[in-house]
């Protein structure tokens, strides 16, 4: 006997950028982004009698589409991960030399892309991405002397010269 | 390497240089403070103060995070390692008890780790009373014990008796953790006792019996019967 299998398409989701770019995404991936997950419930859009092309498209105001496809295509190599739970995270001793080979790969980028992907695992909550973006740029400070985290990360140096001597002081055990 | 991972479109494109607020897209400070918080908390004590220094709004934001973030735990001899733990915020400085020159760099190193530190809940876990109490008396000028929600484990209740003592607190959040009745026992009898403080909270949990239970309370009650239930440390707390 030959059975009828009924073949189910994976459920789309379509999102749309703040430069107007539309992109499909399947909803096993995308449940990654609480943001975007919270709003597919909210707005009822599991609804499996509304055909992708009838959808109403997620708008992401904060996320352009350079950065959203790479939110995507990380969510696509994590969709099998397992779910977190935070509070777990929370406790546990903080690393940062334990980001997967892929992301390490994947985040090794320009700094401004990699803050621009920071912002949006941020707007979109994705803990994920999110971790791993900051455990990247705890890396990038490890190790490096005042003058060089603000050359690294365009900080502007706004103390006043009494302030900087006071903060000099302070530190001074830095230099025992 | 990233072209084997990405189609060539997929490649970012730099996304301008500066932001809305004239603040550089590569600049840390256009990161939200609560990014910035979890960046920092994966730092170590020295690259915490590296990033003090280098600006007034750095500083702010790492002063700012490590008042929310920060857990202060202080373990001392904790299932008989012999060893001293302070932690803060994921970072952890520790000595043995029987290196005296490890213990002295403790000392020293103490100071630098809760230099701007501040902590909303201090876990303290102890074996060795005497100990803890030198340490509590050292971290004192660097911690607001009236602000903070002290966790107790173990066996340190004479030991904050005595800080307390001397610190004239007038109330303190108090929770008892894994510690034998007797330590409980000691430390609720005895902590009214103290004038003026009042203990706003006491919360017991994971207590084991070791026998003294009844021995206490004979001492404190005479042969007073009370519904004390053993299993049960809320029965404890209500007898008292």
């Amino acid at each position: 006997f030959l059975f009828p299998i009924k073949m189910t398409s994976p459920r789309m989701i379509k999102l749309t950028s703040n430069d107007d770019k539309t992109f499909e995404v399947e909803r096993d991936v995308i449940k990654q982004s609480v943001t975007v997950n919270t709003l597919i419930t909210d707005l009822n859009m599991d609804d499996e009698d509304v055909s992708v092309e009838n959808q109403m498209a997620i708008p992401l105001p904060n996320v352009d589409a350079a950065t959203l496809e790479m939110v995507i295509t990380w969510c696509k190599q994590h969709r099998e991960d397992p779910p977190r739970n935070e509070e777990e995270e929370e406790k546990k001793e903080k690393r940062t030399d334990d980001i997967p080979e892929w992301d390490k790969t994947f985040l090794d980028v320009e700094q401004s892309v990699l803050f621009a992907l920071i912002l949006a695992a941020n707007y979109m909550d994705i803990k994920g991405l999110l971790d791993n973006c900051c455990k990247t740029v705890a890396n990038m400070i490890k190790g490096k002397t005042p003058d060089e985290i603000r050359k690294h990360f365009n900080i502007k140096n706004d103390f006043t010269p009494e302030e900087e001597e006071q903060i000099r002081k302070e530190n001074a055990w830095c230099e025992d | 390497q990233r072209a084997s991972l990405l189609p060539e479109e997929l490649v970012p494109v730099r996304v301008g240089s500066i932001s809305k607020e004239g603040i550089p897209r590569t600049s840390l400070e256009c990161l939200p403070k609560k990014v910035l918080y979890r960046i920092f908390s994966s730092l170590s004590i020295e690259d915490r103060h590296a990033l003090c220094q280098c600006s007034a709004t750095m500083k702010d934001a790492i002063e700012h995070s490590d008042v929310v973030a920060s857990e202060a735990a202080l373990w001392f001899d904790w299932h008989g390692t012999n060893i001293v733990r302070l932690s803060v915020a994921g970072s952890y400085i520790e000595a043995s008890y029987n290196d005296p020159e490890s213990i002295q760099v403790f000392m020293k190193d103490q100071n630098r780790f809760f230099h701007k530190i501040r902590a909303d809940v201090l876990e303290i876990r102890c074996a060795s009373e005497d100990f803890s109490y030198a340490i509590l008396s050292l971290l004192a000028d660097r911690i607001d014990f009236r602000s903070i929600d002290i966790q107790l484990y173990g066996r340190v209740q004479k030991s904050l008796i005595r800080f307390i003592k001397g610190r004239k607190l007038c109330s303190v959040n108090l929770t008892v953790r894994e510690c034998l009745i007797s330590t409980i026992m000691e430390t609720i009898l005895q902590l009214p006792t103290i004038s003026g403080l009042s203990v706003k909270e006491v919360e017991a949990d994971e207590v084991f019996d070791d026998g003294q239970l009844i021995k206490i309370l004979q001492k404190q009650h005479g042969n007073m019967r009370l519904p004390v239930d053993l299993a049960d440390p809320a029965t404890i707390s209500r007898a008292i």
